[in-house]
């Protein structure tokens, strides 16, 4: 079957600052990455920083060129020019969530852009729409015409969410989206997460350095290292055996908690 | 005078109109190990800045704070907290020189010990922090903590930024710089495994107020009040369900 998001042989180099400027010095942030988002099922990508999972989401969101390989979506392939259908099923939820919401645009308005944008939704009615995710995440829709600024950081993220989600897609891609939160709000959010998931049956690809959060949201998971893939699988066997020593030290490196009495 | 290192009585912290920290009553000994804990907002970072006595200019302080020594802080970015343009061993040998009264060259050897006592390879001192990474900036900026020789350090989420193996190795680090040092220390984390490793008490804030204290052990496998509870179950339900023996 065709992989709903395929990565073959992606290969991406940067020049990096050097001692001495006159010689060119190049570092491989991707060093031949292959990767499949399966149909029906959804993926963590994870890794240490700088083991190129930004670069990696950038090419397979369409945002940056590899220096080699590909990018296919449904089967064809992804450019920055020709993203083809990936902006239309694609939600994106960035990082930074809160912050990458317009401070000066209510979120009435941040929910309705990309209605406006994308095909499909020119006979939907707009606001009832945003009113509709605004419940999906658990806000109050009442507060659907306040600003960013009004509100905390948990429930900027789940505005984010909601304007992720908002023109129905397909594919939900998030990176790091709960790491600013405390453990509270990032239970709840994963919660909420999946409850959707499991609803409308959306396929999330998740980039994270919580193995916690990959493993409640994730059916396979792929391990990144120095820009190449050191391990990828089915979460609970690369969790309960990881083969690869990039794999082995994430999973060593996850706090533990006292037992329970 | 108690010998604590730290005695805070029914200390308040008000902003405009909002009650920040609402009467919090917390004393630590020489060389104790106390966690803040709480959801956002609890007020434990209004503490821990109360505290290390860098609360906002328009906060107003009330309730009484008494320290035993010198208090240090270790901030949640190092990026910010260092100064960019100037060389790691510098910044850790001005306190040297400024506390301890040692001179240009003896501060700087000293400053390059305490860059190797947490883990820093050789020639670091000569580096400014951007060649630096997350991991290593926070080493310095935990050198230049113990440099002062304080009672007590004070660390606002010093891990939140850092990958978990750095933050792992960072929390093992900090761990045994307290030890070799005998300092106190002050935790605000959201992290309850990052509290499970370096500290031995802990208190749970809520709207400005500590609502449980005791053990770490005791907290996180029997906590009383429900807001612990929930923070306890939160993390428990974030651990991974499948881990290698």
């Amino acid at each position: 079957m065709t992989p709903t998001l395929e990565a073959v042989g992606l290969r991406r180099a940067y020049r990096v600052p050097a001692a001495r400027p006159w010689r060119r010095t190049t570092r491989a942030a991707l060093d031949g990455v292959d990767l499949a988002l399966a149909p029906g099922r959804s993926l963590a990508l994870v890794g240490e920083s700088g083991a190129g999972k930004s670069t990696l989401l950038r090419m397979l969101l369409g945002l940056e060129r590899p220096d080699d390989g590909s990018v296919r979506f449904r089967g064809a392939p992804v450019t920055p020019d020709a993203p083809g259908r990936l902006r239309q099923e694609v939600g994106v939820v960035v990082q930074d969530a809160g912050s990458s919401l317009d401070p000066r645009c209510s979120v009435r308005a941040s929910l309705r852009e990309p209605l406006e944008c994308l095909d499909g939704w020119a006979d939907v009615d707009h606001d009832a729409r945003a009113l509709e995710l605004m419940a999906a995440v658990g806000l109050d829709p009442a507060t659907v015409d306040r600003r960013p600024g009004q509100f905390s950081g948990g429930q900027r993220q789940r505005i984010a969410l909601a304007r992720a989600l908002i023109a129905n897609p397909s594919v939900l891609v998030v990176d790091e989206p709960f790491s600013a939160v405390d453990p509270a709000t990032r239970a709840r959010l994963v919660t909420l997460l999946r409850s959707l998931v499991e609803r409308s049956g959306i396929q999330v690809l998740l980039v994270t350095h919580d193995l916690g959060v990959a493993d409640r949201l994730c059916d396979d998971v792929v391990v990144l290292a120095h820009g190449r893939v050191a391990e990828a699988g089915p979460i609970d066997e690369v969790f309960a055996r990881p083969a690869s020593a990039a794999a082995a030290d994430l999973l060593g490196a996850v706090g533990r908690l006292p037992a329970r009495r | 005078m108690s010998d604590h290192v730290l005695d805070v009585r029914d200390l308040r912290v008000v902003l405009g109109d909002r009650v920040a920290v609402d009467g919090i009553d917390l004393t630590v000994g020489p060389g104790e190990r106390w966690g803040l804990i709480g959801v956002s907002g609890a007020g434990k970072s209004m503490t821990a800045n109360a505290v290390a006595g860098l609360l906002p200019p328009d906060a107003r302080r009330e309730g009484t704070l008494h320290t035993g020594g010198r208090v240090t802080l270790v901030a949640q970015d190092s990026a910010t907290a260092l100064h960019p343009l100037v060389p790691v061993g510098r910044q850790v040998a001005a306190p040297l020189r400024r506390h301890h009264g040692l001179g240009r060259h003896a501060a700087a050897r000293r400053a390059e010990d305490l860059l190797a006592d947490v883990g820093l390879p050789d020639g670091t001192a000569r580096t400014r922090p951007a060649e630096l990474s997350g991991g290593q900036r926070q080493r310095v900026a935990l050198a230049a903590a113990l440099a002062c020789d304080a009672a007590l350090l004070v660390a606002d989420e010093p891990t939140a930024a850092l990958d978990p193996t750095v933050a792992r190795d960072l929390l093992a680090q900090l761990d045994r710089s307290l030890t070799t040092a005998g300092t106190a220390l002050l935790l605000v984390t959201h992290d309850l495994t990052a509290l499970a490793a370096v500290c031995g008490h802990v208190a749970v804030l809520d709207e400005g107020r500590i609502v449980e204290r005791g053990t770490v052990d005791d907290v996180l496998t029997a906590p009383h009040h429900e807001r612990t509870r929930a923070l306890v179950d939160a993390a428990r339900s974030l651990v991974p369900r499948t881990l290698p023996v």
